[in-house]
């Protein structure tokens, strides 16, 4: 990218104008509410803005953008900072029969929430943003067999804490929301 | 077939199937990544000119200097100049880097445990280390030979250090405990409960924020935010709520331990006044200094001398005395955040972890500041704190 300054400013914004909202979805899965999603979307475009002469391609911005924003989620000394109050014991919560399945999503996310940062970006990496499990690492900057045991992890933390609210995803046929309830592993 | 996956694919689909609208994003990059240049175009100057100094400064020293061939003192405080202040000196500081903590100018000692390290601070008898995840934070101390115990083995995520970290206070669902921390025991507990309750939104009511002094800090956290506060003596026992809701805020005693210092509501919302606060009178305030942007104590932020607290104040490490209250130096990131608290050095410096390294500062002479590479960049890493006295 050989381009003047105002020329950079005006790519810079064309590339934000085309992917802050997908970068915003992400970051909000990362961090679990929209006001920190903005800061960290606010740092990774900073970020990107500054490291904008020496990527090398309007492919390699998005890329560039999307690991400073996971890097800086996932970095223990930021959440800190930030405030984060991790609940110690997990909500309890009444599930009534019939609940609809946005109600167990919801449990769900409120689950994902409670994960280790990196184990949530991981999850998000894998099952938002589809990325294969050498591209989350490659993302992340660690092995393959980081993501994998991160993800197993996540994976079993999440059925553990579903079971115990007698929620567990139902391996069903239809391919539909329903669970098979009071199953507790 | 429907599994975890497909289930984690529909509810992170769901969750951001509404996006809220951002205010010019692009701009506010745009403008923060300017203000970034500035600062290091100003940094390179400096130091170019501090390097001009030098050379300048050194051949005019080897021509003013004394005749016995020492330095002239005058010549070494013109070169340093008053716009380009001496950096401060790097003073010891313990870190934490992985699974090891070193200490300044010892042998690292292997930490126990496992999991991150949340929390480290420097104590008499060695350090207090939090570790573990989430759910199970570990409290260790361990002395200067490497050999740890543990004191607490479910230290929840609400807890406070105080009294040099001969203190520990901290809240377990609506249990409020206040632990003396003496020779590797935790021998007298007062316990009380706080009125409240958990919820799947988080805490409504009485929570721990802090320490200040003899007193605990308690707020009324009503969502995210609190609605009043009030502070609790433990000598006095039982404890029964007065919130004074004017109150947006409480950080520290006064250096003469009588009054309290923190923020009330300004004449509009939205501004704040830093306040001497009377405890004996439920919170009312004394003093107050207004128009102050709204202050968050860092968990460590009181300085050891108590004179001056830490804190982040419109995206930059505020610095206010504890004798009104009043924020009276900010320091900005180069980055445009911080991530990490800051913590004391000693009476006078703090540091603070930048993007790539650790910032000392001088309290007294903010623009004395040295930057040092962090201790690594592949591991987590964090400075060991000082708890006031």
């Amino acid at each position: 990218m050989v381009s003047s300054a105002g020329d950079q400013e005006r790519e810079f914004r064309d590339f934000v104008a085309a992917r802050s909202t997908a970068l915003l979805r992400t970051a909000y899965l990362l961090a679990g509410d929209w006001g920190a999603a903005e800061d960290l979307l606010q740092v990774a475009l900073t970020k990107t803005y500054l490291a904008w002469r020496r990527l090398d391609g309007i492919e390699a911005v998005e890329p560039y953008a999307r690991r400073v924003l996971v890097n800086t989620a996932t970095s223990w000394w930021r959440r800190r900072w930030h405030g984060e109050r991790p609940t110690e014991v997990l909500p309890e919560r009444p599930i009534p029969d019939g609940l609809d399945a946005r109600l167990e999503r919801d449990a769900l996310w409120a689950h994902v929430k409670e994960l280790p940062a990196r184990q949530r970006a991981v999850l998000v990496l894998r099952f938002y943003e589809d990325l294969s499990e050498v591209d989350t690492a490659a993302l992340l900057g660690v092995s393959v067999g980081t993501v994998k045991s991160q993800c197993s992890r996540a994976l079993a933390a999440l059925r553990k804490r579903l079971g115990e609210q007698g929620i567990e995803p139902a391996l069903v046929a239809d391919g539909s929301a329903e669970r098979v309830k009071g199953a507790v592993r | 077939m429907t599994t975890l996956e497909d289930e984690l694919r529909a509810a992170f689909a769901t969750r951001v199937a509404e996006v809220p609208a951002v205010h010019d994003v692009a701009g506010a990059a745009i403008e923060r990544g300017r203000a970034v240049r500035r600062r290091q175009r100003r940094t390179a100057g400096a130091a170019f000119a501090v390097v001009i100094a030098l050379v300048v400064g050194g051949t005019t020293l080897a021509k003013v200097g004394r005749p016995d061939g020492r330095p002239d003192q005058r010549g070494s405080n013109v070169a340093a100049g008053p716009t380009s202040p001496a950096p401060v000196e790097v003073p010891k500081l313990d870190l934490v880097v992985g699974n090891e903590l070193r200490p300044a100018g010892r042998a690292p000692i292997a930490l126990p445990g496992k999991g991150d390290v949340y929390d480290a601070v420097r104590v008499p008898a060695g350090w207090l280390v939090v570790r573990g995840d989430k759910g199970t934070r570990t409290l260790w101390e361990v002395r200067a030979d490497g050999a740890a115990t543990p004191l607490i083995d479910s230290l929840p995520a609400t807890y406070v250090f105080s009294a040099g970290g001969r203190v520990l206070t901290y809240q377990k669902g609506s249990s409020l405990t206040v632990a003396g921390i003496v020779a590797g025991t935790v021998p007298t507990k007062t316990t009380i409960q706080l009125p409240g309750k958990d919820g799947s939104q988080g805490r409504t009511g009485a929570e721990l924020v802090g320490r200040a002094g003899q007193y605990v800090v308690i707020g009324n956290r009503q969502g995210i935010d609190y609605d009043g506060f009030d502070v609790w003596d433990p000598a006095n026992g039982s404890y029964v709520p007065t919130w004074n809701h004017e109150v947006v805020g409480v950080y520290a005693a006064t250096p003469d331990g009588r009054s309290l210092i923190g923020a009330v509501k300004g004449a509009r919302d939205g501004i704040t006044c830093a306040a001497v606060l009377d405890p004996a009178a439920g919170l009312r305030a004394r003093s107050k200094v207004c128009d102050q942007p709204y202050f968050a104590a860092a968990r460590h932020g009181l300085s050891p001398d108590g004179r001056r607290i830490l804190g982040q104040s419109a995206g930059a490490v505020a610095i206010a005395e504890t004798a009104t209250g009043k924020q009276v130096a900010k320091i900005a990131a180069t980055e445009g955040v911080w991530p990490a608290e800051p913590v004391w050095v000693d009476d006078q410096t703090f540091a603070v972890a930048t993007e790539g390294g650790i910032r000392y500062v001088d309290a007294a002479d903010p623009a004395r500041t040295r930057e040092v590479p962090g201790p690594s960049t592949s591991e987590h890493w964090l400075a060991v704190a000082l708890v006031a006295g």
